[in-house]
């Protein structure tokens, strides 16, 4: 009587698949979850009476409705768009630190310069002094608090690569827990489906966190490989870990190895990318425009002269890190080159003003090198003191120095046989360093002899000018000579090859060894994080080198500085400081535009492929209704049956 | 297999176009109520970088304006100085037209002076004019009075004002690449020089010389007699009187001595001078006074007149000259050009001597040297009489003067001039920025602002998706199978 069996099988197997029913509905909203079915299969028919009749049903198999096609894609997905979101909090957060709102670095670079620009209008006006110092400081504070804004962000990313890195470790010791429970069902040919489910979705959770890359083995075995470099090797967990390297990036290796993985995706990966690719780039373009900006305006404030002239004493504010090495190895962050530096030192008593030339080679000369040339100038002395690693320059009672580079008050007058006395005086507004030498042509009384001449050379021997100081001329009146510079001769006699010379000098410091030692600078500092205004021009802001003639109502020296916002000193020279800036702005606005775009994009792809997944592996509690309702009535069909087999025994029985 | 749809589906999706619109309309929220389309740089970077250059230059425009009404403050000023100047000068030059009549009495002539020793220092007043603070006339030297005085006489009169400024204008930046000169320098305004012929007035034979001078303004040349000698043979000699009181100059052979020994011993005749009345002299004569036909004079001692010498003699008389009414003097060389020194300033003058006949003094008149103060401070000494002149020598010096006059204000018109002109320029500059800086304004506001009436609509549709999607999200979760069985 297999009657009895064939309808217990119909009522197991619809028992089973109502159990699956129950699974399924009650899973429908548990994440991760795929819809199972129950896979019926008759059982072996057994011969009666020359005939193969069917013993019944059978569970076959309970299936997992998934398409691994679509779950690696969605995989995928989940590292990227992690990666995604990752930078895109990072490059929100900084997008709206150097957002160009009110009061922004943009506005206060632009602002400092203009005001610069207006003191140079009325430099004497110690109030606007003030506010243009004000504005400096704005300028300085700014990127103080910006660069104090990007560590923070910075320290906020180590902790979370820190914390990613502690998640992923845990997460890798409970797939490798998983996968011997997966095997050893599986052995036994029983389909470890929910254990599968929750694997699936640890590895999900993974990818979220860093790009995975998953090799299934027999069994359900399944291994993963983080950044090529296997994490979860059946039961066994490997470990990462972070640490800095020498740049100061944040790598990520296995526990025990110093080769760094090579991390894409997910959280962690989101957060490297951001913390030493893009952080480390507005960073270093931020200080790249700081440190331009440092060493430009201190070369020209250098030159520049107080309201009370020249200098007592001057220390210098960047230090070398060794004075006994050359300069070029000596750790300055503005790194001088090879030329010259002009100083002036005048007698405060006479006014008498001398110009005295230093030459510097870095590549062999050591800071206390430089001290012992300028030492060699008559009234000054400089120190390279050891401890701190500055120059110091001193000038003797009652006289001063300076490097703005004017002209000499006298001209040496030993080239001159006759009575008469040289004096010149002007600007040099030229553009290079030049030695004007004049020499007298014919001889006679200036100012009396005809044709008495004045020929005027510069060093490569070219004639700049050629001036009557013979008839015609009146003695000790100025003569223009060329480039701002004249001169004048006063009465008396003058004899052929006569002569005299002076410098011109428009560069007074073509080394660039007074920004790199910080001497007379306007900032201080080098970096976003500790530029400044020079604290004693706060102080005493009479002495912002305004001037480059030391009067107090000459600011050229101010409108160098002024002008140096139109020049395209960065991007290769491309680019102004504010260009520079705005394209930082720009191109950080460009990269969360495109992120952005990437994001809703994913966003987009998740969707649809959850809508795919879903319609796979989905649970549709109507779809499971109606299956319940089928299997229902499957259970009472083969309730039915056996009681009408039981009945038909029944009959039998009453028979007997 | 069919594409299965789930209820989850429904749900995530009803959940994130829910959230798209939801963050749509924050969106436009945001632009609703700040007006602005860029909030942040990824709203559009592009538009973002234009607006920042935008923001610069207007901001630097701003500065631009600020300096351009810093310029033309200091150059109102400036101007109004200089048609002060203008009207002190003209005022002198009625003054100095009214003194040169000859028929006004020394009462008259001392008021106008006094007039003109009012105008000078209302001048002086006028070049050291201030705008907050700064003087306007010291070129880059803001903070030290330009012009002080830096001479009186005994009674107190400005003898001579010097210019202490520096030589170089002060500059403001108006414009890109573009600086005008604001605070001229004193010395181009009232110092400007134009040298010309130097006259000299006066009868020593004394003339203007080949070189270049640098006095300025009018001067005095001394003209005196050191020495005279006599040729030998007559056995003339110098008078005890001579060095101080002989009046002829000239090299050997410019004046003639004639002796005519009446006596033959030497012991009496006469004696004469150029042609000059004879006079009698007597061999105990040690300081004889001898004039020629023109007032010259000498002093001679006769006492060793050799006798019986009669006929002419030629005299070397020396002599020094002085611009410095005698402090430092140069001997005279009767050459065709000598240079004579002022001791103190060492300007100098440069004399043809050639033709120096007699002692006595020159007025020299610098052509074309004069400044402002020089010109009022000479034409009030010279009503006040100080040099001693005649009223016929006065009309003629202050007649000839006038011409300095002209010049002198020429100049500052000229100044005026130029510095009304950069005011007109910067007045149409200011306009121009001022244009420039509305139309950044609106491209910046082009670029920034959002279209209200768009967002408005924006606004409208997504409002009206979020409830379609709520709306059909709702609809579709209530539906189920189990409503339907029993």
């Amino acid at each position: 009587m297999g009657g009895v069996f064939t309808g217990l099988s119909a009522l197991s197997s619809s028992q089973r698949a109502l159990d699956i029913i129950g699974q399924n509905i009650a899973n429908a909203n548990t994440p991760g979850y795929h819809r199972q079915a129950v896979r019926l299969a008759e059982t072996v028919p057994v011969e009666q009476g020359g005939f193969l009749i069917g013993t019944g049903v059978k569970v076959s198999d309970i299936q997992r409705l998934r398409s691994s096609v679509l779950e690696s894609a969605v995989t995928r997905l989940t590292y990227e768009s992690a990666d995604t979101s990752a930078q895109l909090t990072t490059l929100q957060q900084v997008e709206s630190l150097i957002s160009p709102s009110e009061g922004s670095v943009h506005d206060d670079l632009e602002a400092f310069f203009n005001q610069f620009e207006q003191l140079a209008s009325r430099p004497d006006d110690q109030p606007l002094r003030r506010v243009m110092l004000g504005s400096a400081t704005a300028l300085t504070d700014q990127l103080n608090s910006l660069g104090a804004n990007l560590d923070r962000i910075q320290g906020d990313l180590d902790g979370q690569i820190h914390q990613s890195v502690d998640q992923i470790n845990a997460l890798a010791r409970q797939i490798a827990a998983i996968n011997p429970e997966i095997q050893r069902a599986e052995v036994q040919h029983i389909p470890a489906n929910d254990q599968r489910d929750q694997r699936d979705q640890l590895i999900n959770e993974l990818a979220g966190l860093v790009g995975v890359q998953t090799f299934e083995h027999d069994y359900g075995v399944t291994n993963v490989n983080v950044g090529g470099w296997p994490l979860v090797t059946s039961d066994r967990a490997g470990e990462i870990q972070a640490s800095l390297d020498a740049s100061g990036s944040i790598v990520i290796s296995l526990k025990g190895q110093t080769q760094p993985l090579a991390i894409s995706g997910g959280k962690l990966g989101g957060l490297l990318e951001a913390r030493n690719q893009f952080l480390s780039d507005v960073r270093s373009r931020l200080n790249s425009l700081t440190s331009e900006l440092v060493q430009r305006v201190d070369a020209v404030h250098a030159t520049g002269l107080g309201l009370f002239g020249g200098f007592d004493f001057l220390a210098g504010s960047r230090a070398v890190n060794d004075i006994t090495a050359p300069l070029a190895q000596a750790g300055l962050a503005f790194a001088p080159q090879a030329g010259s530096l002009f100083i002036s030192v005048t007698d405060t008593a006479t006014g008498v003003r001398t110009l005295n030339e230093v030459v510097i080679d870095p590549a062999t000369q050591s800071l206390q090198n430089v001290a012992a040339s300028i030492s060699g100038i008559s009234h000054i002395q400089a120190l390279a003191d050891a401890q701190t690693g500055t120059l110091k320059i001193i000038a003797e009672p009652g006289y001063q120095f300076d490097f703005a580079g004017r002209l000499e008050t006298a001209p040496d007058p030993s080239g001159i046989t006759g009575t008469t006395v040289p004096g010149v005086s002007g600007k040099y507004t030229g553009a290079s360093n030049d030695v004007f030498t004049f020499q007298v042509s014919g001889t006679g009384t200036v100012g009396v002899t005809p044709n008495l001449q004045l020929l005027v050379t510069n060093s490569a021997g070219g004639t700049v000018a050629s001036l009557n100081i013979g008839q015609g001329y009146e003695p000790g009146s100025v003569l223009q000579v060329a480039d701002g510079v004249t001169v004048t001769l006063a009465s008396g006699t003058a004899n052929v090859g006569d002569t005299f010379s002076t410098r011109v000098i428009a560069q007074p410091d073509t080394a660039g060894i007074l920004p790199a030692l910080g001497l007379n600078s306007f900032f201080r500092g080098d970096n976003i994080q500790d530029i400044g205004v020079r604290a004693d021009l706060l102080t005493n802001p009479e002495r912002l080198g305004a001037s480059a003639s030391g009067q107090p109502g000459d600011g050229s020296r101010l409108r160098d500085i002024a002008a140096l916002r139109d020049l395209k000193l960065l991007g290769g020279g491309t680019q102004t400081f504010r260009e520079f800036h705005a394209a930082t702005v720009g191109d950080l606005g460009r990269e969360v535009q495109d992120l952005t775009s990437q994001q809703s994009q994913q966003q987009l792809l998740g969707q649809r492929l959850e809508t795919e997944r879903q319609s796979i592996s989905g649970v549709d509690p109507n779809e499971e209704l109606v299956h319940m309702l089928q299997f229902q009535r499957s259970f009472q069909m083969a309730a039915r049956y056996i009681t009408a087999v039981n009945q038909a025994l029944d009959e039998l029985v009453h028979i007997l | 297999m069919d594409f299965r749809i789930t209820p989850q589906v429904i749900v995530s999706r009803g959940i994130a176009y829910a959230q798209r619109n939801t963050a749509e309309l924050a969106n436009l929220q945001d632009q609703a109520s700040s007006g602005k389309r860029l909030l942040r740089p990824s709203d559009d970077p592009i538009a973002t970088v234009a607006v920042l250059a935008n923001r610069a230059q207007s901001l630097r425009l701003d500065s631009y304006l600020s300096n351009i009404r810093e310029a033309r403050g200091g150059l109102d000023v400036s101007v109004s100085a200089l048609q002060e100047t203008s009207d002190i000068l003209s005022q002198a030059r009625q003054i100095a037209i009214e003194g040169s009549h000859a028929t006004i009495d020394a009462a008259a002539a001392q008021s106008l002076a006094t007039e003109v020793d009012a105008l000078l220092g209302r001048l002086i007043n006028v070049s050291n004019t201030q705008n907050t603070g700064r003087y306007i006339f010291a070129g880059t030297a803001v903070q030290t009075a330009p012009f002080s005085v830096t001479a009186r006489d005994n009674e107190g009169y400005v003898q001579s004002v010097t210019y202490g400024g520096s030589s170089e204008r002060a500059q403001v930046t108006v414009s890109l690449n573009q600086t005008v000169g604001t605070f001229y320098t004193g010395s181009e305004v009232f110092q400007k020089r134009d040298r010309g012929a130097t006259v000299f007035t006066g009868a020593t034979g004394a003339a203007p010389g080949t070189g270049t001078d640098s006095a300025t303004g009018q001067g005095t040349l001394l003209v005196s007699h050191t020495l005279t000698t006599y040729a030998a043979g007559s056995g003339v000699q110098a008078g005890v009187s001579s060095v101080a009181g002989d009046t002829i100059l000239g090299p050997a052979g410019a004046h003639t001595l004639t002796v005519n020994d009446t006596s033959g011993t030497g012991a009496s005749g006469t004696i004469s001078l150029d042609g000059g009345p004879a006079v009698a002299f007597s061999n105990s004569d040690t300081d004889l006074k001898v004039n020629g036909a023109a007032g010259q004079l000498v002093y001679v001692d006769t006492t060793a007149i050799t006798a019986g010498f009669s006929g002419n003699l030629s005299i070397t008389a020396d002599g020094a000259l002085s611009v410095d009414n005698g402090a430092t003097s140069t001997a005279i060389d009767f050459s065709s050009n000598q240079t004579v020194t002022f001791g103190t300033s060492g300007a100098v003058t440069n004399v043809d001597s050639s033709n120096i006949r007699v002692t006595g003094s020159e007025h020299i008149d610098y052509g074309g040297s004069y400044d402002a103060f020089q010109l009022l401070i000479a034409l009030r000494d010279d009503l006040r009489n100080t040099r001693g002149l005649t009223d016929a020598e006065r009309s003629e010096q202050l007649s000839a003067r006038l011409g300095e006059f002209d010049r002198v204000r020429n100049n500052v018109l000229q100044v005026l001039g130029q510095q009304s002109a950069t005011l007109q320029s910067l007045e149409s500059l200011e306009k121009r920025v001022q244009d420039i800086q509305l139309e950044t304004t609106k491209q910046t506001s082009d670029l920034e602002s959002a279209d209200i009436s768009q967002v408005v609509l924006s606004l409208q549709e997504h409002q009206n998706l979020l409830q379609l999607t709520l709306a059909s999200t709702a609809r579709l979760m209530s539906e189920s199978l189990l409503d339907f069985l029993k």
